[in-house]
C-alpha cells in the first residue's frame, strides 16, 4: 500500500473527527499536495455534516442574536474581506444600518452620513489607496503561503549543522511575534514518541503568568518538526519557549521534565 | 423570515460586499441548526450560545470560505460548529459549568428553519435506517468528539471493528446520498 493510499484510507476517519491528532497532522500535510485527496474529502465532508444535521434543531436564546449584533457593530464594515471594506461607503449599506444599530445611535449615524456625503473624493482617494494596499498584501499573503507551505512540507530538508566531529542534539528554534500574532517553531534531532505521547510547545509569558499551550507537534522520521501559527490565539509578550512531552492530545498546564527551552 | 426564495449563493455574496443585514438572515435561517449541533456536542448552554457567536462572526470575517458551488451552507455551517464545539469541548474550558440535562432547552420545531426542513428531514430518516452500532460509532465521532481509538475504548470493541462500523456508515450515507 502507498503514502497516498494509506492516507486516502484515513480520509474517512478525518472527516469524522476521529482520525487520532498526529495521524490528522500527516494527512493535512498530505491534502495540501494531493488534489485528488482535497476532492474526496470535500465529499465525504458534505456526508458527515448530515450527522449533524439530523440533531435536534434547537433556536438560541434573544440574547445571542442582540449580542451577535453587537459584537458585528464593534467590527465596522467589517471584516469581511479587504474588498468589503472598499464597499462599504455604498448609500445601500448606510440605508440598511438602522436595522443593526439601536434607536440611540440614529443620531450618530445621521453625523456619519453626512461626513460620508461630504467626502466623496476623499473616499475615492482612500479606495485607491486600498486598493494598492490589497494588492500588496495579497502578493505577501502569496508569498506567505508559499514558505508556510514549504516549511511544512513533508519532503522539505531539515539539516542543522554543528561543529565537524560533534553529533546533533535535539533542539528547536522559535520566532515570535507579538504584534503579528504568528508563531514559527522549526525543532531537529527529536526522539520519536508513541502514539499516545506528544510534543507540545509552551510560551512562557514574560509577566511570569503559567505557561500557555501553543501547539501541539510530532517529529517525522528524521526527527524534524515544524509550527506555523499564523494567528496565535493570545496576545502574550513571550520571556522565552519550552517542550515539554505531553498526552497525545496535548494538555493545559506542562508535564515535567522539560524537555527543551530557551529564553530571550 | 421574508418570504422571499433563499438563495445561499446570493445571499452569501452579500456577506462578502459587507451587507450585515445578510448576515442576520442567515442567522435566523441557520441558527436553530448550529445552536442545536453545539448543545449536542457540548450539553452547555454558555458553550453552546458562544460557539454560535463564534460560528457567524467567522462566517462574516471570512464569507470566501464556503464556496456554493462545492456544497449546502447548512452542511458548511454544521462541520463548523461541530469542528468548534468539539474544539471548545477538549480545551476543557468550562469543566466546571456543566449543567443539569434537565437545564438544556427543548427542541425547537422546524418551523424556524424551512428552508432546512427537507435535509433534516433525510438526514434524520438516514441516520434512522443506519444499523444502530454504525450509528453509534459516527455519534461519537463526530458530535462527542472521540478518535477511534477512543471509541474502541469506549465501547469496548477491538479498533479494526470500530473502523470498520465508521467506513460502513459513511459508505451507506454516502451511497444514500448520492453525493
Amino acid at each position: 500500500m502507498t503514502a497516498h493510499d494509506q492516507h486516502r484510507e484515513n480520509l474517512v476517519f478525518y472527516a469524522v473527527g476521529a482520525l487520532p491528532a498526529e495521524e490528522a497532522e500527516l494527512l493535512k500535510r498530505h491534502l495540501g499536495e494531493c488534489r485528488e485527496c482535497r476532492e474526496e474529502l470535500r465529499g465525504l465532508s458534505d456526508v458527515a455534516a448530515r450527522i449533524a444535521m439530523a440533531v435536534d434543531f434547537s433556536a438560541p436564546p434573544l440574547r445571542v442574536r442582540e449580542q451577535l449584533m453587537a459584537r458585528l457593530q464593534a467590527e465596522p464594515f467589517a471584516a469581511s474581506s479587504e474588498a468589503s471594506k472598499l464597499n462599504v461607503v455604498s448609500v445601500p449599506w448606510a440605508r440598511r444600518v438602522w436595522f443593526w444599530v439601536p434607536t440611540f445611535a440614529a443620531s450618530v449615524l445621521a453625523m456619519a452620513l453626512g461626513v460620508l456625503w461630504n467626502r466623496d473624493r476623499e473616499i475615492e482617494i482612500v479606495n485607491r489607496e486600498l486598493m494598492a494596499k490589497l494588492e500588496a498584501a495579497g502578493l505577501a499573503i502569496q508569498q506567505a503561503r508559499e514558505l508556510t507551505n514549504m516549511l511544512s512540507a513533508s519532503n522539505a530538508q531539515h539539516i542543522t549543522l554543528v561543529a565537524t566531529g560533534e553529533k546533533p542534539k535535539p533542539e528547536a528554534k522559535t520566532v515570535y511575534s507579538l504584534q503579528q500574532r504568528s508563531l514559527v517553531m522549526l525543532a531537529s534531532n527529536l526522539k520519536s514518541l508513541p502514539a499516545e505521547k506528544t510534543y507540545e510547545l509552551w510560551l512562557l509569558p514574560l509577566s511570569g503568568a503559567r505557561p500557555v499551550p501553543a501547539g501541539i507537534f510530532k517529529p517525522d522520521a528524521a526527527g524534524s518538526a515544524t509550527l506555523v501559527l499564523a494567528q496565535f490565539s493570545r496576545a502574550v509578550a513571550a520571556k522565552g519557549f519550552a517542550v515539554t512531552i505531553e498526552p497525545a492530545l496535548g494538555s493545559e498546564v506542562p508535564t515535567l521534565p522539560i524537555v527543551l527551552s530557551g529564553s530571550s | 423570515m421574508s418570504g422571499q426564495p433563499w438563495d445561499e449563493a446570493q445571499v452569501v455574496a452579500e456577506i462578502v460586499r459587507g451587507d450585515k443585514d445578510a448576515l442576520v438572515r442567515v442567522y435566523d435561517e441557520y441558527s436553530s441548526l448550529v445552536y442545536g449541533v453545539a448543545l449536542r456536542v457540548l450539553q452547555n448552554v454558555q458553550a453552546a450560545e458562544d460557539v454560535v457567536q463564534e460560528v457567524f462572526l467567522q462566517l462574516w470575517r471570512n464569507p470566501s470560505a464556503f464556496d456554493a458551488r462545492r456544497g449546502r451552507l447548512a452542511a458548511w455551517l454544521s462541520v463548523m460548529t461541530r469542528h468548534k464545539a468539539v474544539d471548545f469541548l477538549r480545551r476543557r474550558k468550562f469543566e466546571a459549568d456543566l449543567p443539569e440535562s434537565s437545564s438544556l432547552p427543548e427542541p425547537a420545531s422546524y418551523r424556524s428553519a424551512p428552508h432546512l426542513l427537507p435535509d433534516a428531514e433525510k438526514a434524520k430518516k438516514l441516520m434512522n435506517r443506519l444499523p444502530a452500532e454504525q450509528r453509534q460509532v459516527l455519534e461519537l465521532a463526530f458530535l462527542d468528539g472521540l478518535t477511534h481509538v477512543e471509541i474502541a475504548a469506549r465501547i469496548g470493541e477491538a479498533l479494526g471493528t470500530v473502523k470498520s462500523r465508521i467506513r460502513l456508515g459513511i459508505l451507506f450515507l454516502r451511497k444514500e446520498l448520492a453525493v
